[in-house]
């Protein structure tokens, strides 16, 4: 890595011959004589100094101050810069050495361009000793065991970049990393623990100069996300000394990174939990789930509470899965849904059918489970549990890789990005459904029910889990489920309810992270299969203790063809669903013929008796109900009226059954 | 974050000021609800400058204007300085910005210009809290 400047100025001949000088100094200069040509130099390559000019536009313009704003804008903090000018005047210095609004300068220096090129070497030198401050001398080295470059751990955080420009990310994060371990002599840095779209994790060991080694977990990420994450773990985390405590935080033009220490621990042999499932051992994973329960845990929830007035327990939840008002809509959960359910199908003797507003598994010997459609669930507000909801301070997402551990079994997070108040019994969902969904081993898809049973039976979060049923790679998740529940209950009350609903949520969450477009292995597909499981038994245990919480109230159809019920969005209709529901709509009240239903909505002759024409009536009616009726075992809103077709009864109320 | 009520603290290290000039900075301490104490450089020794938030230099008054601000900072490395001159230049706006003044600005007259100069350097600029940061 070069030393690297951007100079910008719109004089040809000055940049060249400037430029030419500090190159001869042994500089890398980056040219650019206009202010769009910067801001694409600054945003594709990586720059440790910009030298801008001040009158960017109009040389002879007194109020043209570009240049400057430039340098005062808040993209480019991160980068040191020096302004130059044929103009200096003291309201200019005052404007670039002032402190901003952000309490960083602007620029660091100020030059005016009479003081000769001498004047500028001396001041480039100065910013690399005193602002750029990175560890020229650094060795750096990486786990033999790993594949691992800065250009890999670019690529990880900013995978659709053209080769050319990821080179210079690549040399962005050296730069964080040579600036981060600016004391030291060298660092080894390890396998990345965790990663997700914008950030990874790793450990890194470094060595000073006198030969002390200190160990770090350094997160790196893109930086007005990673700022966000630190900003939100200053304010939320616990202050126990024992916890992973903040080191040192560094920022680039597109980076961030910070470095956090594990007190006491052994950095070498620290595992993440997912490591320490694979070992198999019960007794060391209970004590550490002990650790993360009653030490770690305890201590975020204790930071405070708020009863969260607005939204309903579920909307909160899918907020926390992705599946919050922004992100996917229901209609492509449901779509991802069914194409699990078929990716999954030919994996094993199971057959399984999502349709109508129900999904059954029909095993091999068994009568079938027919359960109620899972997604429907997730969608409806929790009547009993709507508001107020009590939520806890809360470290965000818990995974199987973002809980380290170490020989002694005490835990640490390393994850702070999602930080903040959640459903009480949100972080004991999210452990139990790694333990569940993601830790947990069985043969197949009968193991699976027989387990899924067991979960789902209790009453109440501290009662046993029948352990001994289940097949035998299923057991220590049971005794940890069992630990994670006793737990929750202590913490937030024994009913399992909206424990189950955050399950469910959960599993729906992850199932809709499925994308159709992307090529699965066995073992994921096998995943999603016990997802589906899951959340249908889950759905149907739900189902059997709040038979009122599907949603409720009148059905309502606006213009723009968005049903709603009550003041539930069941989503929006198109095409002959929403003709279908429209011609219901019009006539609510009064049955509706199946000749007028078919004539209207298909333009064609309806012969009484037509198999064909009777199947595609009977297929559009299907497939409204599954769209607008909250429970699909019973028709509440599009009612079959007998020999005379059907009415939209737009209360839901009165008679039930098709 | 809760904000202080206690009155801003501003000193003027400058005895020997115009007294019409330190009248003007009086006023436009006083618009914005700030104290003002006035010490001369000889007092200087045995001031508390954390006790400010806001520290004035009269760059007329004093040739050593670059070791005041390196004093005052060595004892209070979050000190707000601003230095008002009768001879605004852009060197020694550099000069003294890059020894750490907050602030540079021509000794006017004017109360709207010392005011508003004020306003800019009103805030003692907010620091991380200075715990180590635990999860």
């Amino acid at each position: 890595m070069k030393k690297t400047i951007l100079f910008m100025d719109n004089e040809q001949d000055f940049l060249d011959v400037h430029s030419r000088l500090l190159e001869h100094a042994g500089y890398q200069v980056v040219r650019a004589c206009s202010l769009k040509e910067a801001k694409d130099r600054l945003e594709e390559r990586h720059v440790h100094l910009a030298i801008l000019d001040i009158r960017m536009a109009d040389e002879d313009d007194e109020q043209d101050i570009s240049g400057l704003l430039l340098a005062q804008q808040e993209d480019y903090r991160p980068i040191p810069k020096i302004i130059l000018t044929a103009y200096p005047s003291y309201e200019y210095v005052r404007d670039a050495l002032g402190i901003a609004a952000d309490g960083q300068p602007p620029a660091v220096n100020f030059l005016d361009k009479d003081e000769g090129p001498e004047a500028l070497l001396q001041a480039v030198g100065r910013v690399f000793d005193q602002h750029v401050l990175l560890n020229w001398d650094l060795d750096i080295h990486w786990d033999p065991r790993e594949y691992l470059s800065f250009l890999h751990l670019a690529g990880l955080l900013q995978s659709d970049l053209a080769d050319e420009v990821l080179v210079y990310r690549a040399d962005e994060l050296e730069h964080l990393v040579r600036r981060l371990f600016g004391d030291y002599r060298q660092i080894r840095i390890g396998r990345v623990f965790w990663r997700d779209r914008w950030r990874f994790c790793l450990p890194v060991l470094a060595q000073s100069p006198q030969g002390a080694t200190d160990a770090r977990i350094l997160v790196c990420g893109e930086r007005g996300q990673l700022r966000r994450e630190l900003e939100q773990m200053r304010e939320l985390a616990p202050r126990t000394p024992e916890g992973t405590t903040l080191d040192n935080t560094i920022e680039t033009m597109h980076f961030g990174a910070a470095t956090y220490v594990l007190p006491d621990a052994d950095i070498e042999t620290v595992q993440t939990l997912r490591d320490l499932v694979g070992e198999g051992r019960e007794r060391p994973l209970k004590k550490a789930f002990s650790h993360l329960l009653e030490e770690v845990l305890a201590a975020w929830h204790q930071r405070g509470q708020r009863v969260e007035e607005e939204g309903d327990l579920t909307s909160l939840y899918r907020g926390w899965v992705g599946l919050g008002s922004d992100d996917l809509s229901r209609t492509e959960v449901e779509r991802r849904v069914k194409t699990l359910t078929q990716e999954v199908r030919p994996l094993s003797a199971v057959d399984i059918e999502y349709a109508n507003g129900e999904l059954a598994f029909h095993f091999p010997s068994l009568a079938p489970l027919i359960c109620p459609d899972p997604v429907a669930f997730v969608y409806a507000p929790l009547k009993q549990y709507c508001r107020p909801v009590v939520c806890k301070i809360s470290p965000g997402q818990l995974t199987a890789d973002n809980v380290l551990i170490d020989t002694e079994q005490r835990t640490w997070l390393t994850d702070f990005a999602h930080a903040g108040q959640a459903p009480q019994w949100w972080d004991f969902v999210c452990l139990e459904a790694i333990v569940r969904f993601d830790l947990s081993q069985a043969p197949d898809l009968l193991a699976w029910q027989e387990f899924e049973e067991r979960l789902v039976t209790p009453g109440g979060l501290a009662d046993r889990l029948q352990a001994q049923d289940v097949v035998p790679d299923l057991r220590t998740s049971v005794v940890l489920m069992e630990q994670i529940r006793r737990q929750a209950g202590s913490e937030a009350g024994l009913d399992p309810v909206p424990y189950y609903v955050g399950l469910l949520v959960w599993a729906v969450g992850a199932m809709a992270h499925y994308d159709p477009a992307i090529l699965y292995t066995q073992a994921e597909k096998m995943r999603g299969a016990h997802l589906l499981l899951a959340a249908a038994m889950l759905a149907r245990r739900l189902g059997e203790t709040l038979p009122t919480a599907l949603p409720g109230g009148t059905l309502r159809l606006d213009e723009d063809g968005t049903v709603w019920i009550g003041d539930h969005c069941a989503g929006p209709l198109v095409g002959q669903e929403l003709d279908l529901l429209c011609c219901l709509y019009e006539q609510a009240g009064r049955p509706v013929s199946r000749k007028t239903i078919f004539e209207s909505i298909f333009g064609e002759k309806y012969l009484a008796g037509d198999a064909d024409q009777e199947g595609r009536i009977n297929s559009l009616i299907r497939r409204l109900r599954v769209k607008v009726e909250p429970a699909s075992s019973r028709a509440r809103y599009i009612r079959t009226v007998k020999k005379k077709g059907y009415c939209l009864v737009a209360s839901g109320e009165g008679r039930n059954g098709r | 974050m809760i904000q202080s009520t206690e009155p801003k603290k501003v000193l003027v290290l400058d005895s020997q000021s115009d007294p019409y000039w330190l009248e003007i900075l009086r006023g436009a301490v006083s618009a914005l609800r700030g104290a003002i104490e006035v010490v001369s450089a000889t007092d200087a020794q045995r001031m508390r400058w954390r006790d400010y938030d806001l520290i004035i230099l009269d760059a007329g008054v004093f040739s050593d204007l670059l070791s005041i601000i390196a004093w005052i900072l060595s004892q209070d490395p979050e000190a707000r300085i601003v230095v008002f001159s009768p001879a605004p230049s852009w060197k020694q706006a550099r000069e003294v910005m890059l020894a750490g003044a907050t602030d540079y600005a021509r000794k006017s007259l004017h109360t709207e210009h010392i005011l508003s100069t004020l306003k800019k350097n009103w805030t003692r600029q907010t620091h991380e809290e200075n715990y180590p940061i635990h999860g």
